[in-house]
């Protein structure tokens, strides 16, 4: 469906790279890991990027780059839900929002409640309990963001902050999202509206560059 | 690989799959003999073959905890926890005497705790190690704790004469490790398999392992096909060992560990005198030990290790790989880490437990570092 989107055939593609965790399952010439193609995407898309995050599903990486594009250092949490896209997907099911709607909801907050668990399952209590408190959605839409900014900025601090920083993946979309963690680490973040298609640019830039080479 | 290899891998597996079957079948060739266990890194074994005993390295394993956590915190390391485990659901039940080194304060506290509840099935018992290895005192003490922990565990005072042989036995069984090491380097095999074999070291007796190694080391194989692998050295496991699919891990990313410190307590203490005071012999030799996180050592010594393992093996980078909760290795890493980046060398800290979790996230990590490093 997407090559048909696409106006092309599985024949025409000269070189293929897998990448993401079932990166090694799929039939491709390569394999790369996302890191290094969220890194290469979001620097073509972002020449001055140094440093990059991506909110994934599952688990949040920071990745930094040299001033030529190549990965210098990373982090990844590990294990725990607590800062991916994961968490915000259970707090919004607990605020009964629709996910997309939960980054401008927190927009329009001026109290927000503090959300103190990194544990999803207190997290989602946490949640449950302010509504029942009778907290307005948008002050608690803003805490659970600010929640996810403080525990993704704890990342980005290990690697080291270097200016410019780039948000990839889906979570990326979210305005909230880009507020909070841009308020946490006081910089601005570049964003592209394609960003969950980073980490596919970079792996077909990847692919062009080491066809070329072949 | 040849034969012999495949002999020796098969049996060590197998060994350290069921060290207690082991221990039972070893008992029963042996009759009225004690078989001592202990916990990490390592203690002196010489009183034990002197004594015509068997020495078993408790390493844990991927058990459930359950029993434990009754009697411990949830935040000790998983090494601590699965011993305990292990002991307190009777799994040592077949060993003489355990013997605890004090390496960190988990092993003390929790060794206070095997005394009070399980002294009726084996006598457990304290070897005081000196953590400061380079002051005048240190030797003269561990001379005298030695003898004193020797008599604990065998009930009575070891002849002199009966040591010159125990002190060969274990000379030997290092030399089966350190040349076990350099076959390695030039036929390499999965980091999984190495660290089986070495881990054998500390439970099969030491004739028997040193039989198996020899007929590898003697067996002259073909050249070892190239490898296209990239070279790093592993630091952070002298104590807790990962899961083998983790360690598998490293293999499928394409990094090649041609250095680490896989049970260095033993590899990494220098072979003892044979002659004169066996005590005192033991005790120069201990104080010679290479430099590990669990010893009051100068950083500057682990350093020096680390960095001439990646410049004689000619490592790419480092991966530090860190047991949780282990105070002793997060708190050296801080200044490892320090230096190795001054000196501008990839690496990557990677934290673990026990038992095996979802491989796909380290799989990702070690990948994408094996990627930074082909770029260099």
């Amino acid at each position: 469906m997407a090559l048909e989107d696409a106006g092309v055939t599985l024949d025409s593609i000269a070189f293929k790279i897998a990448t993401g965790y079932g990166r090694k399952r799929a039939e491709a010439n390569r394999d790369v890991t996302e890191i290094t193609c969220h890194a290469a995407g979001a620097v073509h898309l972002f020449p001055g990027t140094r440093t990059i995050i991506d909110i994934g599903g599952q688990d949040t990486k920071v990745i930094r780059v040299s001033p030529d594009g190549d990965v210098e250092n990373f982090a990844m949490n590990d294990k725990c839900a607590a800062g991916t896209g994961r968490f915000l997907e259970v707090m919004a099911r607990a605020l009964e929002v629709d996910i997309d709607e939960l980054g401008p909801l927190s927009l329009e907050s001026d109290n927000p409640q503090k959300i103190s668990s990194f544990c999803t399952v207190f997290g989602e209590s946490e949640v449950v309990s302010h509504v029942a408190g009778g907290a307005a959605a948008a002050d608690i839409a803003r805490g659970i963001h600010e929640s996810v900014a403080h525990r993704v900025s704890g990342l980005v601090k290990r690697v080291g902050v270097e200016n410019e920083l780039t948000m990839s993946g889906g979570v990326a979309r979210n305005p909230g999202m880009r507020s909070a963690l841009s308020a946490a680490l006081s910089t601005p973040i570049n964003f592209h509206e394609n960003s969950q298609i980073m980490g596919a640019l970079g792996a077909a830039l990847i692919a062009r560059t080491t066809h070329q080479r072949a | 690989m040849n034969d012999a290899y495949k002999e020796l891998l098969a049996t060590c597996k197998s060994v350290i799959s069921n060290p207690m079957a082991y221990v039972a079948e070893w008992k029963s060739r042996n009759p009225g003999k004690k078989a001592v266990g202990f916990l990490p890194t390592y203690v002196p074994l010489e009183p034990i073959y002197a004594a015509g005993g068997l020495p078993v390295g408790l390493w844990g394993s991927d058990i459930p905890v359950a029993v434990a956590d009754a009697y411990i915190q949830q935040f000790t390391c998983s090494l601590v926890r699965s011993v305990t485990e292990e002991a307190f659901t009777g799994m040592y039940d077949g060993l003489d005497a355990v013997l605890f080194p004090p390496i960190c304060d988990s092993l003390k506290l929790v060794g206070s705790s095997w005394d009070l509840n399980l002294s009726g099935k084996f006598l457990v018992e304290f070897a005081n190690l000196p953590e400061r290895l380079d002051g005048a005192a240190a030797g003269t003490y561990l001379e005298a704790e030695l003898r004193r922990v020797s008599k604990r565990i065998n009930g009575e005072s070891i002849e002199d004469r009966h040591f010159p042989q125990a002190i060969a036995l274990v000379n030997r069984l290092r030399e089966s490790m350190a040349g076990f090491c350099t076959w390695r380097s030039a036929h390499p095999v999965p980091f999984a398999d190495v660290a089986a074999i070495l881990k054998a070291a500390t439970v099969l007796h030491a004739d028997e392992y040193r039989t198996l190694v020899d007929k590898v080391l003697s067996v002259a194989s073909a050249p070892a096909e190239p490898v296209h692998a990239i070279p790093i050295v592993v630091t952070g496991l002298s104590c807790q060992l990962p899961h083998p699919e983790m360690m598998r891990c490293f293999d499928e990313a394409g990094l090649s560990v041609v250095a680490d410190d896989l049970f260095l307590g033993l590899r990494g203490t220098p072979a003892v005198e044979e002659n004169g005071n066996p005590y005192a012999n033991i005790a120069k030799s201990y104080c010679k030990s290479a430099p590990m996180a669990i010893r009051h050592t100068e950083h500057a010594k682990r350093h020096e290790q680390i960095l001439e393992q990646i410049e004689r093996n000619r490592a790419k980078g480092i991966v530090f790989m860190v047991p949780k909760f282990c105070e002793p290795e997060w708190f050296d890493l801080r200044y490892l880490q320090e230096e190795i980046r001054q000196r501008r060398i990839p690496n990557i800290v990677l934290d673990f437990e026990e038992g095996l979790g979802a491989t796909g996230s380290l799989q990702t990590r070690l990948s994408a570092f094996a990627e930074t490093l082909s770029l260099r």
